[in-house]
């Protein structure tokens, strides 16, 4: 992908954008439908859900984004990854339903209870290791078959993947890593199970 | 497994950009502020420009208060403690308050020294009139820059538009 929109309504967007720009790839400010259009890729930052439930209502973009998503690829991070479930333990939050999973906000505590943690990512057939950022994080409770897990903490899904879509429950805007979004930056709608 | 680093606390500020913090007096007000699409609320016991004009010191809200609010929404809840009030802000990191805001529109309890923030958990957010204001509170500790006139909050949107300018002006000289 040489162009990734960032969804900018609310949020960690600009540090997605920083990342995009270190792999040389051109971020997209996506905050109009029509901002959609130049954009091979989609990223949905964290934030909190409640509030990007209402600006993504109040502008229009669910059904755009529903669109988008069935040709290109999305990777939800923290309250991204809530809107990209089928399921959420709140029912103020209208999520976009690209990935088979619950998710439950906030299910690691309040803020004193974010955390920094070692994981072990496995991508693209290669196994690295990074540092996953979690504040006040959602957490994965039930994932449906099609998901493939992508990195792991205590047995918990933390990173996951369903055909071109993925969804991190962490930050790695905030490392320095790129490794992420440069995997996320080679998916493919073919990747889709049928 | 790290908790309560400065990467962690900066984490947070970063995803309130964008949003709204309002301020609540009670939980009814604050789930008002959720409804509405605030990303986060910030407890507070009054007005603290009427406690003052009522001759009254302005404190950190009752924690009581900031457990129904905490109880009642899901998005983080704030709280103000007293400049240099290092125990108002043990309290509020204790009940789990997401961000102390040691605020100088709450009557100070210090007025030459502020909270040594490093050694908390919990992230703080604080004003600034200038960069020397912004330098010296970044260097004990917080992650969160808030331009503010001091003191009393008078809704003079030109004179603090001026002094956010002239602080953003002088991080860009850095």
């Amino acid at each position: 992908m040489k162009r990734v929109g960032v969804l900018g309504l609310q949020g960690a967007y600009a540090k997605h954008a920083a990342v995009l720009r270190r792999l040389e790839i051109q971020p997209v400010d996506v905050r109009r439908p029509s901002d959609l259009e130049k954009c091979e890729g989609l990223i949905i930052p964290g934030g909190e859900s409640t509030t990007m439930t209402k600006l993504i209502q109040e502008n229009d973009l669910y059904e755009n984004l529903g669109e988008f998503a069935r040709e290109k690829p999305l990777f939800g991070t923290c309250a991204g990854m809530i809107l990209m479930a089928t399921q959420v333990d709140d029912d103020r939050v209208r999520t976009l339903d690209l990935i088979d999973m619950t998710v439950d906000r906030n299910a690691y505590g309040r803020q004193v209870d974010s955390f920094v943690d070692e994981l072990e990512v496995t991508a693209d057939g290669e196994t690295f290791a990074m540092r996953g950022v979690f504040i006040r994080a959602p957490r994965i409770a039930a994932l449906g078959e099609g998901v493939e897990v992508l990195a792991s903490i205590d047995d918990e899904p933390v990173l996951v993947r369903q055909g071109h879509h993925m969804a991190a429950a962490f930050h790695p805007e905030l490392t320095n890593e790129t490794r992420i979004h440069r995997y996320f930056s080679t998916l493919k709608r073919e990747m889709s199970v049928a | 497994m790290e908790k309560g680093s400065f990467e962690v606390k900066v984490g947070l500020a970063e995803m309130l950009k964008g949003g709204v913090i309002m301020d609540v007096t009670t939980a009814e007000q604050a789930k008002i502020a959720e409804d509405a699409g605030a990303v986060s609320v910030m407890a507070l016991e009054r007005i603290p420009a009427d406690i003052r004009a009522d001759g009254g010191i302005a404190r950190m809200s009752s924690p009581q208060v900031v457990k129904e609010i905490q109880g009642n929404v899901s998005i983080p809840v704030m709280a103000k403690c007293r400049i240099g009030h290092f125990a108002e802000a043990q309290v509020l990191e204790s009940l789990g308050v997401d961000f102390v805001d040691e605020s100088e529109v709450l009557t100070p309890a210090d007025e030459h020294n502020h909270i040594d923030k490093h050694a908390f958990k919990a992230p703080f957010v604080c004003g600034c009139r200038d960069l020397g204001e912004a330098l010296r509170r970044i260097g004990e500790g917080r992650p969160q820059l808030c331009g503010r006139r001091y003191r009393h909050a008078c809704g003079r949107v030109p004179d603090d538009a001026a002094r956010r300018r002239k602080c953003f002006r002088r991080f860009g000289h850095l």
